[in-house]
């Protein structure tokens, strides 16, 4: 493949980049579906080391390779308790890096910040290093394969990339002062790497699988018939225990590694996040590792002895004469090892020049601090600076180390290294107990047993020191041998070193923090990290300090690191939403509490503590007064959580009362209309007794028969009177609930039969027929027969009373199904309008409607009716019956 | 955004589980030159047990829902 298409392939690909992360930073950013880059830009995790590295170790040690990627898939299980209140803490405290986390949680401290420093950028530039290889390899092979052109010159074009992709750092990484700011564009376009590299790997595994073999059966038979039987199980790992050291390691880093940190927390926009990454990634990382090992056995199968294991993946589709397969994996090659260069320098690099480079910086020019222009210039130059240093460093390290030194197992001793990090952090997360000294103690000391159990041997191995120290340990101490550190000799080289690394680490840092005390600083921290979720909602949080500063210092020290207009809205608009007044000369201690915040964003904490502490006045208040405010304004929170809810209730009590006393009242006006209708239904038979007996009174002399006719008429009207006031006393007592039911089983249609002979005399009167069609069986139901009996009484005497005479007709249908039996009345009367069924059933509903002709009845008749009906669970209702009449109808439950 | 500690004791267990399927005793089970339609035992366990955990995550962190009123 000619030269000038690989080099423009690669630059045209570098170009995309630069427009992704450009276009993502100019447009609307609400449009992005975040969490879906959030997930893909995690898989900066997997890099060149990931690409080709895995084949090349597939190789030797089988399956071994997984245990790198099982690991961070244990880990985001543990998203949600562990990386939630890493993140909620970062975001609150605006921390932009492990070291600001570290140095923040133990009291803002300045060495341990240094330390933490000193420690990734020891342990990861071989790591950057290797991804420059990585890429000038991968050239190397792709242009120099069935062409005549010598390649450039192996050294040199590292340089060359690693220049290229400073430019590219330092555009997108670097635009904002503020390092705690997002960089969504550069991303998006970690997220769009991650997308080629997975692409660009599934080909080239399906390419191998598929095209040179006939699936994954037909790779391994080959690979079994051939004896390579190391690809089939782990061959040392679980004995000795590197794979459990390789999981537990990976599981760390996918937390500590700078750039996992600068992904996962940093450029972490929304907490809610993470829920899509913790199945997206692990899926990722299955897909990215399913056709490795069938390729590591092509490879070993079907390529010359001398190709290197490590290029496999880029060898097989040239050999096999698919360059433009070829070109996808080398471009799927740059994603993985450029997105690690560039995530992990910028992450280096915000630390490098934070805790290294400004601190000294600020305390030389102390008093130079004042001028806006120089300050932003001097931390944005700072980090520009840092990121070429790292670059250099790296590219130095490949020049004159990496060449000598077996470069096989450079990413795990680097995820061993920041390992280191992992108690301090997760100990200080979780518990108070654990003070400065004592995570320095731990840190330093688990990365010295680091450095000498892991990188002294491969020291040894490149030749630089002499193996004497590997056989017979230092000046001869046979305990001390790098290797097998006090005696243990079982382990391989990665579990050996991880448990003793970390076994001093962790107790040392226990030990040394019970024996020291925590600062006052440290203990604020403490609480604040320990107990994150209580100060939720809490705003601003309270101060450690109760500093006093004139409010222009602390302006005008904002201004000098982000500049007047913003330093200028950012405080008028935290004093707008905390009712802070900006007339005062003194400035609130809230104010001094958010801009050293805000500066902890630009310069990380210690520095930001430093700084602020120059400006103002304090005076330091105790652990414990910090905490009772900040108890006090949780107990403002609560309280005013607890009177929103009290109020809530009230509301809701005072609408259930208002709706009661709205029922009162209803029930007020029906109760006077009852007794208005009541008393007038009573003096009306009155009415016709006091003037039939004031007639017989006047006329004495009136004939017998008269006398007779007057006499049965008062009769009548009295016992109208006492059937009215009967019915208004048994109405008053169902609805009251005293009237009890007396239970029995009785057989209804017989009933029916009974009130049908009762009312013979009125039916004969009016010549009408009444038909009762008999159901074939016996229906028996649980009942109060006296009172069922009324109803029926009720509606077939009302029936009678409203058919016309001679061709009235009255049919009468008892029907009974599982649930329940019903009981028909239907007539050819003048029928119930369709507006009246409901009313029909109120009381004295003919009385308060009568209109031309009253009819003869109490107007009760259905509204005990209805009463009985619904005493015994059941219904009552009417229906229109066409052509003509209504079809009275009440149902009574079977059980 | 409140996480019920059902919710939090869930994804604990599930990495606890996790760890105890992908270490030595369960492992070493498989970890042997066998094959099963023509695929290594030892692939076939973690690339199955690796997927089943990834949908039990998918599960747990989409659909499951401990606080019965609140979507996760």
């Amino acid at each position: 493949m000619s030269l000038f298409f690989i080099v423009s392939c690669s630059i045209f690909y570098l170009s995309l980049l630069f427009l992704i992360a450009y276009w993502v930073e100019k447009r609307n950013k609400k449009t992005t579906n975040k969490s879906w880059i959030y997930a893909l830009s995690l898989a900066v995790y997997c890099t060149g080391w990931t690409y080709y590295g895995s084949v090349g170790r597939a190789t030797t040690n089988g399956p071994e390779f997984l245990s790198i990627y099982l690991g961070p898939s244990i880990m985001c299980a543990l998203f949600v308790p562990l990386l939630r209140k890493l993140l909620r803490i970062c975001k609150t405290q605006r921390l932009n890096s492990i070291a600001d986390l570290i140095s923040t949680r133990y009291g803002k401290n300045y060495t341990l910040g240094v330390i933490v420093t000193l420690c990734c950028v020891i342990g990861i530039i071989p790591y950057i290093a290797l991804q420059l290889k990585a890429i000038s390899a991968s050239f190397h092979i792709i242009s120099n394969h069935h062409s005549a052109i010598p390649a450039v010159n192996w050294n040199n074009d590292t340089f060359i990339i690693a220049a290229i992709l400073s430019l590219f750092i330092i555009i997108f990484g670097t635009r904002s002062v503020d390092a705690s700011e997002r960089h969504e564009g550069l991303v998006a376009a970690i997220a769009f790497e991650s997308i080629i590299k997975l692409i660009a790997f599934l080909a080239v595994g399906i390419f191998a699988t598929y095209y040179l073999f006939d699936g994954f059966s037909s790779v391994f038979n080959a690979a079994k018939e051939a004896g390579f039987d190391q690809f089939f199980t782990l061959n040392k790992g679980l004995g000795n225990n590197d794979w459990l050291a390789m999981i537990l390691v990976s599981m760390l880093s996918i937390i500590f590694l700078p750039r996992q940190f600068q992904v996962s927390v940093v450029e972490n926009t929304n907490e809610k996040n993470i829920y899509r990454a913790m199945w997206l990634f692990p899926l990722y990382l299955f897909l990215i590792n399913l056709f490795v090992l069938p390729i590591a056995m092509s490879g070993k199968l079907l390529l010359s002895q001398s190709v290197i294991a490590d290029t496999y993946v880029l060898s097989l589709p040239l050999n096999f004469n698919q360059p433009l397969l070829g070109m996808l994996v080398y471009i799927g090659g740059l994603s993985a090892a450029s997105g690690m260069i560039i995530v992990e320098t910028i992450a280096l690099s915000t630390m490098l020049s934070n805790h290294l480079f400004l601190p000294f910086v600020f305390s030389l020019q102390k008093a130079k601090l004042n001028d806006e222009k120089s300050t932003v210039r001097k931390i944005i130059y700072s980090r520009r600076t840092s990121i070429i240093l790292i670059l250099l460093m790296a590219c130095c390290y490949n020049k004159w180390i990496a060449s000598s030194t077996s470069l096989v197992n450079i990413g795990l001793i680097s995820m061993a290294a920041v390992a280191q990090f992992a108690p301090a952090t997760i100990g200080g997360l979780y518990s108070k107990l654990i003070t400065r000294q004592g995570a320095i103690t731990g840190i330093v000391a688990g990365f010295l047993i680091w450095f000498y159990t892991i990188i002294i041997p491969n020291v040894v191995d490149a030749g630089y020191l002499s193996t004497d120290i590997m056989q017979y340990g230092p000046f001869n101490i046979f305990w001390l041998k790098p290797q097998s550190l006090f005696g243990m000799s079982t382990q391989g080289l990665l579990a050996h070193s991880f448990f003793w690394s970390i076994f001093f680490n962790l107790g040392l840092m226990i030990l040394v923090s019970m024996c020291t005390s925590a600062t006052r600083q440290e203990e604020y921290q403490a609480e604040l990290f320990v107990n994150i979720y209580k100060y939720e909602g809490i705003t601003g949080g309270p101060g450690m300090w109760k500093a006093s500063a004139y409010l222009s210092d602390v302006s005008s020290l904002l201004t000098n690191f982000i500049g007047k207009t913003r330093a200028d809205n950012l405080l008028s608009s935290y004093a707008q939403r905390h009712k802070i007044p900006l007339t005062n000369k003194e400035a609130d201690p809230r104010i001094i509490d958010f801009s050293e915040k805000i500066l902890t964003g630009v310069i990380g904490s210690a520095s930001a503590r430093f700084l602020i502490s120059n400006i103002a006045k304090e005076e330091e208040i105790s652990i414990d007064k910090v905490l009772s405010i900040v108890k006090e304004s949780q107990q403002v929170l609560e309280l005013n959580k607890e009177l929103k809810k009290k109020s809530g209730e009230l509301t809701k009590a005072k609408g259930e009362l208002t709706e009661v006393n709205e029922q009162l009242m209803r029930l007020d006006v029906l109760k006077d209309e009852f007794l208005y209708t009541v008393t007038h239904e009573l003096r009306t038979p009155l009415t016709s007794i006091r003037a039939m007996s004031e007639i017989l009174c006047d006329n004495p002399e009136m004939e017998e028969e008269q006398r007779q006719y007057y006499l049965e008429g008062i009769v009548k009207e009295i016992e109208r009177l006492t059937y009215l006031i009967t019915q208004v006393l048994n109405l008053e007592r169902y609805e009251s609930g005293r009237q009890k039911l007396h239970y029995a089983a009785v057989d209804v249609s017989l009933l029916i039969k009974d009130v049908i002979g009762s009312l013979e005399p009125l039916i004969k009167g009016k010549a009408i027929t009444v038909a009762f069609s008999q159901p074939s069986s016996m229906i028996l139901i649980q009942c109060d027969e006296d009172m069922i009996r009324q109803v029926i009484y009720n509606l077939i005497s009302n029936a009678i009373k409203f058919v016309p005479e001679n061709t009235g007709t009255i049919n009468i249908i008892c029907r009974t199904d599982i649930d329940e039996m019903q009981v028909w009345v239907s007539d050819n009367g003048k029928g119930v309008p369709e507006e009246l069924h409901e009313l029909i059933f109120d009381k004295f509903f003919q009385a308060k409607n009568q209109t031309i002709q009253k009819p003869s009845g109490s107007g009760l008749g259905l509204a005990i009716c209805k009463r009985i009906v619904e005493m015994h669970q059941g219904s009552i209702y009417v229906e229109q019956v066409l052509p003509q009449g209504a079809k009275f109808v009440f149902t009574l439950p079977n059980s | 955004m409140n996480i019920s500690s059902k919710k939090r004791s869930a994804f604990l267990l599930l990495a606890a589980l996790m760890l105890l399927l992908f270490n030595a005793p369960l492992l070493s089970i498989c970890n042997k030159i066998a094959f099963c339609y023509g695929i290594p035992s030892l692939y076939i366990y973690l690339f199955t047990t690796w997927f089943c955990c990834i949908l039990l995550l998918i599960v747990n962190a989409t659909f499951r829902n401990y606080d019965n009123n609140k979507k996760p």
